[in-house]
């Protein structure tokens, strides 16, 4: 045995980087077709699609660790004892990033912008809605303020014929999963009273200014987009083509026939918008 | 006289004087290493030819072997291999993504030996697996990520003056059903342990 061990030790050390290889096996979706694409001709210059991932539903098993989970939560580390639903499609098991790429069609240079929203299995995020919300009772441009962006990077120009390649990654979704849920499930009751402007969440991040997330407990399980929607806003003639990179370390996704899919139904979120006096 | 007759008819035969050292080197018997159990550990670089060739960059690989030498002349073999790559579509957002392919396959050898030197050539069939279903996105693969592979080729081995260990280079082609008829091309250098 003795004579073998070097060889033993080589071969482990031969397998040990494909074994870190087969760590690294994300699911890509491309985004739909066609592909967005303005002419900059349009009245309002945005357009949008999305791509709808599909899960798995949980087992039985597996459903009965999530009640267990939002149990042991509920009792020991919550010190108010609020209900803290588990969600099966977490932050924590699935990892979303978006890739995408800018062309300018036109023969003059433009401005563009791409931003992403999308939808939990709680909750949906339209910037459109928020910007109706926003806009009631004045005739100001809209604001759209987009649940994940790569300000200030982008808005940015683009010359004819000219492409820019991009990425949201891991940590923007984490960012804007983590906005949505506090948005959603971790308002204080009466908004118009303590709450900060919703906005603040959605543009601050909590690691920089916590600010609106005071109500968040600490051990909550944030759910991550089960919807991503993507959106061009561009001045002149320009495409984007976007694809989304999912890490599934659970075996979430569905990709077996035989599993019965997972259908949230997500409620879409409303900014409570305090009346001007 | 009768004496001296005697004596030369028993002694022993005079034998022929050593001129010069023995050979220091000794090539062992290839008896000795051409039968039995052997490992190969290599490393080298992969190249896609056909559709998969327009998706996927040429990459790092590293892979290892385990045979049986049944006789001196033929061995069967197991043939792990895995390689890393970049994916290439253009300006398109599917494009420089890291993707891996693991390779299986069970392969018999055909060995020609010159003493030290030895030619051999090899073919087998097997699976090949993608870590990640980009290809499909791509429109070359199908929708799932492990096929069919199928191929062989050939190369060299030098044999050490230990008994246990040779290196060599090997260049095979594998045609790889599912990734639309493509083809890799393995290209690797390996050392060589028999048991």
């Amino acid at each position: 045995m003795a004579t073998y061990r070097p060889l033993l030790a080589l071969a482990f050390a031969a397998a040990a980087p494909a074994l870190a290889c087969s760590n690294n096996t994300p699911i890509y979706f491309n985004g739909p077709t066609p592909l967005l694409e303005l002419t900059g001709q349009e009245m309002i210059p945005r357009i949008t699609n999305g791509v709808q991932l599909k899960f798995r539903e949980p087992t039985d098993d597996e459903k009965k660790a999530l009640t267990d989970q939002a149990a042991a939560l509920k009792a020991a580390d919550d010190p108010m004892h609020r209900d803290i639903k588990v969600p099966w499609v977490s932050r924590d098991k699935v990892h979303l990033e978006v890739i995408f790429t800018v062309t300018n069609l036109d023969t003059e240079a433009g401005m563009f912008d791409v931003t992403v929203d999308g939808a939990s299995e709680n909750a949906k995020f339209d910037e459109d809605v928020v910007a109706m919300a926003l806009q009631q009772g004045n005739n100001d441009a809209p604001t759209y303020l987009p649940l994940i962006s790569l300000h200030p990077q982008l808005p940015a120009s683009l010359g004819p014929g000219e492409t820019y390649q991009g990425i949201f990654r891991e940590d923007d979704f984490a960012e804007g999963e983590a906005d949505l849920d506090a948005l959603d499930r971790w308002q204080p009751a009466d908004p118009m009273m303590d709450a900060p402007p919703f906005p603040a969440v959605l543009i601050n991040r909590k690691d920089v200014d916590p600010v609106g997330t005071e109500a968040v407990p600490a051990q909550v399980v944030t759910p991550a987009l089960v919807e991503v929607d993507v959106t061009l806003t561009a001045s002149k003639h320009m495409q984007c083509e976007w694809l989304v990179r999912v890490r599934d370390d659970d075996d979430r996704l569905w990709h077996d026939k035989a599993d019965a899919h997972f259908n949230p139904k997500p409620k879409l979120y409303q900014p409570m918008i305090a009346a001007t006096p | 006289m009768a004496a001296l007759l005697i004596a030369i008819a028993v002694a022993p035969a005079a034998r022929a004087q050593v001129t010069k050292e023995p050979e220091a080197a000794i090539f062992p018997d290839p008896k000795k290493f051409a039968r039995g159990l052997y490992t190969e550990g290599e490393v080298g670089a992969v190249a896609f030819l056909g559709p998969a060739g327009d998706a996927v960059s040429p990459g790092f690989a590293i892979g290892t072997r385990v045979g049986y030498d049944l006789f001196s002349f033929f061995a069967l073999q197991l043939h792990g291999l895995g390689s890393t790559h970049l994916t290439k579509a253009g300006t398109r957002p599917q494009g420089d993504q890291l993707i891996q392919t693991y390779q299986g396959t069970l392969e018999g050898k055909l060995t020609l030996r010159f003493g030290q030197l030895s030619l051999f050539g090899e073919g087998g069939i097997g699976v090949v697996r993608l870590s990640t279903n980009l290809l499909y996105q791509l429109g070359v693969e199908q929708q799932y990520r492990t096929g069919l592979a199928a191929g062989g080729g050939g190369g060299i081995d030098y044999h050490s003056l230990s008994r246990h260990f040779s290196i060599g280079l090997r260049g095979e082609l594998y045609w790889l059903r599912d990734l639309s008829s493509s083809k890799d091309l393995v290209v690797t250098t390996y050392l060589r342990y028999t048991f």
